[in-house]
């Protein structure tokens, strides 16, 4: 067990796909995962050849290296890199949520699209990228990128589970995004046009509001002037920069960034100070 | 770096001071203070201290209970039980999650800031 500890981990579900579908070509010496299951042996980095020799049956199948094929001959699959499993890896699961009735699941996996469990609205989760002008709506739980010089002409709405904006926002258009929001260098958008829980502004964006803008989340890397205000994490980094006014529960600020606005933040017990803010 | 720890001077938790502390080195407050702390070193307030004054020194850590104004040359941390209700000003800042401070902050690292 100890020797477990010492090997590397590696996402089971890629294991075990892998598994399957060579069993299921044929070309495995062994149909069995747990002859497959990564043994005590030492060592076993991708560069000396990956898996360890006990996790392979006595028959001398050789040690696999990342994409060595297993078994003979020039169709063999090829298999990942073979290490221990020291506890069970949940698959990356993402939040989608149905734009109709406001439900929200939890996805693993890719699909292109899903129904709602709860009103059978279809439900796209392709990526949608815009690079020139966009004059339709877009509506995906997938990732919706404005690039540069991209342009989404007034009217326009975007709806999304995650949105990239290095491009134009017209006036009149709006963006909603129901998980990150990313803000990069040269987007050109107000706050008005912004319905996002969590928002992020890239490093070397600068973002300037003039009104308010409630989120839940935000990541600074860039320049954020706004009257902020957020239910939960405001998170700081060390290359961003802070102004304006800063209401929120929960702070945190990396050493090297810069911190000019009037600060309310309290937790759930708020201090009786003149000058706060009511909720 | 030893003799740094030696010279720092620390007031007890249960010691209540009324009036102006100044120190020319590092200094560790656990108890109350209700006037001025001024400090040539670092300032710690630690995670039971309650000070209601002005705070100046070149760095500042808190961990307590501060009503007044920290001006600091170098940098001020604030740990996840520091209460500030003030105004701040320093060339470095550090916040961690679970911070209360209310007030103005002028924290910039490309600007030079006095006591």
């Amino acid at each position: 067990m100890a020797d477990f500890k010492k090997a590397k981990m590696l996402d089971p579900y890629s294991l075990m796909r892998a598994i399957a579908r060579s069993a299921q070509d044929g070309e495995a010496a062994h149909g069995d995962p747990a002859a497959v299951r990564p043994g005590a042996g030492p060592g076993g980095d991708e560069g000396t050849g990956g898996a360890h020799a006990g996790g392979w049956s006595s028959a001398g199948t050789p040690r696999a290296t990342p994409r060595t094929k297993v078994g003979v001959g020039p169709g063999a699959v090829p298999m990942p890199a073979i290490g221990a499993i020291g506890k069970t890896i949940q698959p990356t699961r993402r939040t989608i949520r149905c734009f109709e009735c406001g439900y929200e699941f939890q996805l693993s996996g890719t699909v292109g699209a899903i129904y709602c469990s709860r009103c059978r609205a279809r439900i796209e989760l392709g990526d949608v990228t815009v690079t020139g002008e966009q004059r339709e709506d877009i509506r995906t739980g997938g990732t919706v990128h404005v690039k540069p010089g991209g342009v989404v002409k007034a009217g326009v709405r975007i709806m999304a589970g995650n949105i990239i904006l290095e491009g134009t926002l017209e006036p009149g258009a709006s963006v909603t995004c129901t998980q990150w929001l990313e803000i990069g260098p040269g987007a050109v958008v107000s706050a008005r046009q912004l319905d996002t829980r969590k928002l992020r502004v890239a490093k070397g964006a600068e973002v300037r509001f003039s009104g308010k803008l409630a989120v839940q989340h935000v990541e600074i890397h860039g320049l954020l002037e706004a009257d902020l205000e957020a239910e939960g994490l405001i998170s700081l980094r060390a290359d961003g920069i802070l102004r304006g006014t800063v209401r929120g529960s929960h702070l945190q600020v990396e050493e090297g960034a810069t911190l000019e606005a009037r600060m309310f933040i309290w937790g759930p017990e708020r201090p009786d100070v003149p000058g706060g803010s009511g909720r | 770096m030893m003799s740094e720890e030696l010279r720092e001077s620390v007031i007890g938790e249960d010691v209540h001071i009324v009036g102006t502390v100044t120190s020319n080195g590092s200094l560790r407050l656990d108890g109350q203070l209700e006037g001025d702390l001024q400090c040539g070193g670092t300032a710690t307030l630690g995670p039971n201290s309650v000070v209601k004054g002005n705070i100046s020194a070149t760095s500042v850590n808190i961990e307590g209970r501060l009503e007044g104004n920290i001006v600091a040359s170098d940098k001020i941390a604030m740990g996840s039980t520091a209460v500030v209700n003030g105004d701040i000003r320093a060339r470095r800042l550090s916040v961690e999650d679970g911070v209360t401070f209310v007030g103005r902050s002028d924290v910039n690292p490309n600007a030079g800031t006095q006591i």
